[in-house]
């Protein structure tokens, strides 16, 4: 699986593969036409285009690295783009101006703070900090409409504070100041005074459209129109009445036209459906309940509910106004500037006379993703451009954050109109997506009127494929069903790759389900669960996690130590104990603190749980006064170790809260833990849910796990098999937003208000959601839908078609708005071979599928057999379980779930000489990965680097060096020590430090350095083996030598040593000259020394035979054989009854 | 069997799960503070009503009596309203509008209920006991009032929505059944039984006297009318009568009693059926997240 921007972590410097580019993007690379947008369809390729755009200015142009701005969404792509360059261009990369749309103002604000007239100590207000601010200003809200309950039932989530911060958002997204809404909006008592013309619209039209024939309505007509037209001119032409003003006036231009057509059917001219005469009365409103008999339902055009709903934000706004003011006033006095702030003081900045110096800066300015700009991102990038040098990249068939307050136009109407010079080049080959996929893209998309730029995806060199590549499934017919198990089959038929329709078998990682809300994702992991199949959830989804909720109750409890629940909460999932010493804490009436540490530990069952839990919530209580929050966080997961029982999906999970817990406190010395920090963790969630979906983010990515994900966050991601669940009208419907008419008005002018239909935009954005979805696949891609009976696009009701007729081109809404027939335009759009795979892939299994475990003769189901394991351990507490008999044995082979069909194992010397040492530790490690024993952090983590870590820091830091041609010990000192910030493991930067001193006082540094970590798979009688050679070097004898790095302490002996001859085998397919020598580098304590030899032809067919014979013995894995010895001190599962007693401590490093 | 005496409170929150009347009334485990807000409001109007009953003579005049009301109201909102409760001064501000509306509509001059029950109440707060089958019920009931054929048990809520109503008394037995979950309804079955046979052992219950029990919920409808210059609120309130549902599911309501008493008495915390209550109580439990049985099930996923 791989990422348009980043497959690696952050921190891996990816020098760009030596691909040619293409000859589209060859023309887009060498063009010094500026500016210059490119329109790039998915998978075209168009940051690995920029960057080499970048590149190209800097090697053959000569521009200064930095004079060139690159912008981007995600602080991932940035450092991704910084770091392509950087191992491109060597240090020169580095000095490229990579930020974020965001990270530049940030940039810019600090470094002109005086001329922006703001304190240049300003911080960046986080989440927390602006829903401290919002509560704080809840009084200064004018509560006239909006009701001043900051919680009811459902929390906080529809009260006060939730209103205001969401009003904050939507105005000031798009540069709207508590004063523009003012000026629009006027006085309470005028506003209050137009809350109610819808209704005396809907009056009108009940006063006078009332009646029962074409003629007799047509006779009224003219009545209806003048009182209409005697409301409007009553009306001023500023702000909020010229909005609503322009309403009235679409409404009159209705009404002509309602009228010219009924005089052409009194004519004789013109057809109308019948029950046409109760349409004006309809469509002004007149009807108190919806439509009456003979429109249909679905035609959804009571036009005054626009108005209304437009006057009733508005009435909102009038109240909620001063609070967005006072929230602007607090964040000022507090010396904070919020996200959104950021870029409207910094476009504020260059709109000044300063702004002019500061574009001067930069030469070139290049901006990837720009149809997810918003409005004031725009002007941001507009006023940094000088001498039109700009390079745009971006699809607006992929705007997805439209409802974030992304401007699509940017990317188009806009750009054109800023910059008349501007060149269009295309990007349409597409390097990802097998052609049907494409060919479905291109079809779907073309279903999206308004569509501003054409494009065509055309994929190039496809390499050949046998097997489906797009298939339906047809959700099943009963109501409410949600096809889980559909998906459950299909999944398990991909990951088994027996079924003939399938070219091969998909690893889990492989495999995407995209969802379009959280909703579609849950009941699919419900059957993955079930069926045994590893999945790892994305972020914005991550549902309740029992580790963190461990984790979260310990600081509760730690804040208030009288929040018994929490301290049960801790004390039974982090320290285990049995509900009789529970009880034993929780009886008589002293708080179970006091009772916890005042307690004789024999009268406890298990008196050693109770002493460690003693123990260490005395410590951390202690503690919790006089350090910070972050520092008793680290204290508390050093002490407790609590991690240890979290699982690698919790462990992820945790992060997000750490995060929270970093950014808390707004000055420079972060508070202690309080009960304040607390409730604002409660209230997070319910406030803050919509932050995770923010471009600006993106998830990491599981490769040995089924990735769920929502679409938004699949932005920019692609996997060999991507599955969309519940492709259906109803579930994709756009929902309505609020603000929509009074924000467009805002920005756009008073008359902008009802030039659009929403809720039609929102449904092209959905279209364009879709797309990005299908564009994610690249083999296979499966989508899941069905029709409701209701949406059967094929019969026009006579008076939706006449009402199309009739409605002025100012009209924007139209017959059945909103309506979303997906899987209608699907199926129009399928390519010829798209395979239904309804009635076989999504219903029955083929082949072996896994996700079985064998226990005692039976073969469990995954739920099964967990139940077991849960018994046979209840049983072994009990003490009820009979030593001796079969039954304890579990087969394992298949608990790692269908994703390894043994035994197709890939080896590496690592995991060869593991099983050299013991099968059981290789069994453990690289069949089953299974987790590491518990250890007990006193010993080690706590004051101990992990010779682990420094290996790492080394390993890294000579493969950046040699990537960068850097070879001075000042300049391998500069990359260890960004490395070590990046993954924070300052702590191991010393002993790394010295690994670089002892690397420098060896002869390499003078040799020429052929290659660094590069990659090998040697194919051995069929075994597959691969592995990383440290580096290869030509001697100043013109011999080349492979050398590997050891930072540890642990000596090797070069006549038994396997490691080398494995190098020297995978050599003779990586470089044509014969390799024989090869030694280590000792770069640990016991060094700087190099001890090399070379191996003979003979000794490595020896070592070949040796290993081909570990390999095929490997086959037969098992748990049952194991050696003891001295390895085990490093073991991680030395607390195995195999170990010998003296090596309880936790694993040290092996490399 | 034992003569221990319960709550129709302590039996409701065994109906709505085993293992939470373990936490909350065994263990005695301190849950976070909830919200204060509703429990001080109820407070203020509880006692509001209950001192105006005191001090209103049969034929005080009914202004007598809404005057006395309001003033006893303020007082009492001063008394037991803290400020600490609400987030903003605004929330309060708008609390306290919305509960003086329900006092005042209560005893309104005009035709407020409030009236009648002020002036014929006997017995405010009154604590009541009783035992059937050897199972013991105790409580105290909010206002007696003495009607022309008998007795009239109020109790003074919020809201009656979603409490024991004619249409859903058939839940009771469905409850009994394991079928569903209803521990508010159970409750209020609960209160009726406990009110209704309790006062029967109160001297001023006489032989032949017919005994009713109402639910009255005091913000049953509100409503909040924005205007240029603020907002306004009205409140309106009635009463759930329960007497008859008692009389028609008499049998269902004791074998619940008799099931919970039973449960409580004999230590048998286990929740059972736990799906349903996993599904219905766990998410709003104050101990949802040191609940063993709870955690045991999502570990497990």
């Amino acid at each position: 699986m791989s990422d348009d921007s980043d497959e690696h972590p952050s921190w891996f410097p990816v020098p760009e593969e030596d691909v040619s580019p293409e000859p589209q993007q060859r023309t887009i690379i060498n063009s010094d036409a500026y500016p210059m947008r490119v329109l790039a369809g998915a998978g075209t390729g168009k940051t690995f285009t920029m960057v080499r755009k970048i590149e190209h200015l800097i090697d053959e142009e000569d521009v200064s690295p930095d004079r060139i701005l690159a912008l981007t969404f995600t602080n991932n792509a940035a450092d991704s783009m910084r770091e392509k360059l950087n191992a491109k261009l060597g240090a020169a990369g580095y000095d490229i101006d990579a930020y974020t749309y965001h990270s530049i103002c940030n940039e810019i604000l600090t470094d002109y703070a005086y001329e922006a007239g703001i304190d240049p100590d300003f911080e960046v207000a986080t989440d927390a900090e602006k829903y401290a601010i919002v509560l704080d200003v809840l009084d200064d809200i004018e509560y006239r409409s909006v009701k001043p309950n900051v919680y009811g039932s459902d929390g906080y989530a529809s009260g006060a504070a939730s209103k205001l911060l969401n009003f904050i958002g939507s105005m000031k997204r798009s540069g709207i100041t508590p004063d523009d809404i003012d000026a629009f909006l006027g006085p309470a008592d005028r506003v209050y005074e137009l809350a109610d013309l819808s209704e005396r619209v809907e009056n009108i039209a009940s006063d006078h459209l009332g009646g029962r024939s074409v003629s007799s309505v047509l006779d009224s007509l003219p009545d209806a129109r003048a009182d209409l037209v005697a409301e409007r001119d009553a009306l001023g032409t500023q702000g909020i009445e010229a909005s609503v003003r322009d309403f009235l006036d679409r409404i009159i231009e209705l009404c002509d036209e309602l009228e010219a057509a009924f005089e052409a059917h009194e004519a004789g001219d013109q057809a109308l459906p019948d029950n046409a005469y109760k349409l004006p009365k309809y469509l002004l409103g007149g009807y108190a309940n919806g439509a009456p008999k003979g429109i249909p339902d679905d035609l959804d055009l009571e036009l005054t509910e626009h108005l209304d709903s437009f006057l009733s934000d508005c009435l909102t706004a009038r109240d909620l106004t001063a609070g967005y003011a006072a929230y602007e006033r607090e964040l000022d006095e507090r010396n904070l500037i919020d996200f959104d702030g950021l870029v409207v003081e910094t476009a504020a900045l260059m709109d000044s006379p300063v702004g002019e110096e500061i574009a001067d800066r930069w030469d070139y300015v290049f901006c990837d993703e720009f149809q997810d700009t918003d409005r004031l991102q725009f002007d941001l990038v507009t006023s940094l451009v000088t001498d039109d040098n700009l390079f745009v990249v971006g699809d607006d068939d992929q705007a997805i954050y439209e409802w974030r307050g992304a401007n699509v136009a940017n990317i188009t109407d806009e750009l054109d109109r800023a910059f008349a010079a501007l060149e269009d080049e295309p990007l349409e080959e597409n390097f990802r997506s097998r052609q049907p996929i494409l060919n479905l893209a291109n079809e779907a998309i073309q279903k999206l009127d308004h569509r501003e730029r054409h494009k065509t995806l055309k994929r190039v060199n496809e390499p050949a494929y046998d097997g489906d590549t797009v298939a339906t499934v047809e959700l099943p017919d009963e109501d409410d069903a949600d096809g889980a198990t559909q998906l459950r089959t299909v999944v398990q038929n991909l990951l088994s790759g027996a079924a003939d329709n399938l070219e091969e078998a998909y690893n889990p990682g492989d495999i995407a389900l995209l969802v379009r809300k959280n909703d579609h994702a849950t009941p699919v992991i419900e059957e993955f669960e079930d069926a045994g199949i590893p999945y790892q959830v994305a972020g914005d989804l991550a549902t309740e996690s029992v580790g963190v909720g461990t984790v979260t109750a310990y600081l509760k409890a730690l804040a208030r130590p009288e929040d018994e629940v929490s301290w049960n909460r801790v004390l039974l999932m982090r320290y285990r104990l049995c509900d009789a010493d529970l009880r034993t804490l929780n009886a008589g009436d002293d708080p179970l603190v006091d009772t916890l540490c005042g307690t004789p530990l024999d009268e406890f069952e298990e008196p050693d749980r109770v002493a460690e839990a003693r123990e260490h919530a005395t410590e951390l209580l202690e503690l919790r006064d006089s350090a910070s929050l972050s520092h008793l966080y680290r204290e508390l997961t050093d002490i407790t170790n609590i991690e240890w029982y979290l699982s690698e999906q919790e462990r992820r999970d945790l992060a997000q809260l750490e995060d929270v817990i970093e950014q808390y406190g707004d000055s420079a010395v972060q508070p202690p833990l309080t009960p304040e920090f607390i409730d604002s963790l409660e209230h997070y969630d319910s406030l803050f849910d919509e932050s995770g979906s923010t471009p600006t983010s993106q998830p990491d990515v599981a490769d040995d796990a089924v990735n769920v994900m929502t679409i938004h966050k699949s932005k920019g991601l692609d996997f060999p098999v991507v599955l969309i669940p519940q492709v259906t009208a109803d579930e994709w419907a756009p929902s309505s937003r609020t603000y929509d008419a009074l924000e467009t008005g805002l920005s756009d002018g008073a008359e902008a208000a009802f030039a659009e239909d929403f809720v039609e935009r929102d449904g092209r954005e959905t279209r364009r959601v879709f797309h990005v979805g299908i564009t994610r696949a690249e083999d296979v891609l499966v989508l899941q839908g069905g029709i409701e009976d209701d949406d059967d696009a094929a019969d026009v009701h006579p008076v939706s078609e006449a009402v199309d007729e009739i409605l002025p081109a100012r009209i924007p809404w139209q017959p059945a708005r909103g309506q979303l027939p997906l899987w209608t335009d699907v199926q129009e759009c399928l390519p010829d071979d798209a395979a239904d795979w309804t009635d076989t892939l999504a219903s029955e299994t083929v082949g072996r599928v896994g996700g079985t475990v064998t226990h005692d003769g039976d073969e469990l189901a995954v739920e099964a057999a967990r139940d077991r394991v849960l018994d046979l351990a209840t049983a072994t507490l009990n003490g009820d379980l009979s030593p001796g008999a079969e039954r304890e044995t579990l087969q394992v082979t298949s608990l790692n779930g269908p994703s390894t069909p043994s035994p197709s194992l890939s080896h590496s010397y690592t995991s060869l000489a593991a099983y050299e040492e013991c099968p059981r530790s290789h069994y453990l490690d690289y069949v089953v990965n299974a987790f590491p024993d518990y250890q007990d952090a006193t010993n080690e983590a706590r004051d101990g680097v992990s010779q682990r870590e420094i290996g790492l820091l080394f390993h890294d830091t000579a493969e950046q060096a040699a990537n960068q041609a850097v070879d001075r010990g000042a300049e391998w000192y500069e990359i260890c020590e960004r490395l070590a910030s990046q993954r924070r493991a300052e702590d191991a930067l010393p002993a790394a430090k010295q690994c670089i001193d002892r690397y420098f006082e060896l002869d390499f540094p003078s040799y020429e350095l052929i290659d660094a970590e590069r990659e090998f798979e040697l194919d051995i009688d069929g075994h597959e083996l691969v592995g990383y050679i440290d580096a290869v070097y030509r001697t100043p004898d013109d011999e080349l030598l492979v050398i590997d790095y050891k930072a540890t302490e642990r000596h090797r002996d070069l006549e038994d040593d396997k490691q080398l001859p494995i190098y020297l085998l995978a050599c003779r397919d990586l470089y044509d000259e014969s390799v024989a020598r090869a030694g280590y580098a000792y770069v640990g304590e016991i060094g700087p020394t190099v001890e090399s030899r070379t191996f003979s032809d003979g000794d490595l067919a020896a070592v070949r035979d040796d290993v081909t014979a570990s390999m095929t013995r490997i086959a037969e894995f098992s748990f049952g054989r194991y050696t003891a010895g001295d390895h085990c001190q490093w073991c991680q599962h030395n607390q195995l009854a195999c170990a010998p007693d003296s090596f309880t401590v936790g694993p040290g490093f092996e490399e | 069997m034992s003569q221990e005496s319960l709550s129709p409170s302590a039996l409701a929150t065994y109906a709505t799960c085993p293992r939470l009347y373990d936490y909350r009334e065994v263990q005695d485990v301190n849950a976070p503070d909830r919200t204060e807000l509703y429990l001080n409001q109820g407070t203020i109007y509880h006692e509001t009503i209950e001192d105006v009953c005191e001090a209103t003579d049969r034929d005080d005049p009914p202004e007598v009596i809404h005057d006395r009301a309001m003033r006893i109201f303020d007082a009492k909102w001063d008394e037991h309203s803290s400020a600490d409760d609400y987030e903003s001064r605004a929330h309060r501000e708008y609390q306290r509008a919305e509960n003086r509306a329900a006092i005042e509509s209560f005893f309104a001059p005009d035709g407020g209920v409030g009236i009648s029950h002020a002036r014929r109440s006997i017995a405010t707060e009154c604590w009541v006991e009783c035992e059937v089958d050897g199972r013991g019920l105790h409580g105290k009931a909010d206002n007696v009032i003495r009607t022309d054929d008998g007795l009239h048990i109020f109790d003074y809520k919020r809201k009656t929505h979603g409490m024991l109503s004619d249409g859903t008394a058939e839940y009771l037995g469905e409850h009994l059944d394991g079928e569903a979950h209803e521990p508010k309804r159970v409750r209020n079955a609960f209160q009726t039984a406990a009110y209704i046979e309790g006062v029967k052992n109160e001297p001023f219950y006489e032989d032949g006297m017919e005994v009713q029990f109402s639910f009255y919920g005091l913000l049953n409808s509100t409503s909040f009318e924005s205007t240029p210059t603020g907002y306004d609120v009205s409140a309106r309130g009635w009463g759930r009568e329960t007497t008859e549902i008692y009389d028609d599911h008499y049998d269902t309501i004791w074998a619940l009693i008799r099931d919970t008493h039973d449960g409580i008495t004999g230590e048998t915390f286990e929740p059972e059926p736990f799906e349903l209550i996993n599904e219905e109580a766990c998410p709003d439990c104050d101990y949802r997240e040191m609940c063993a049985d709870r955690l045991s099930t999502e570990v497990r996923r």
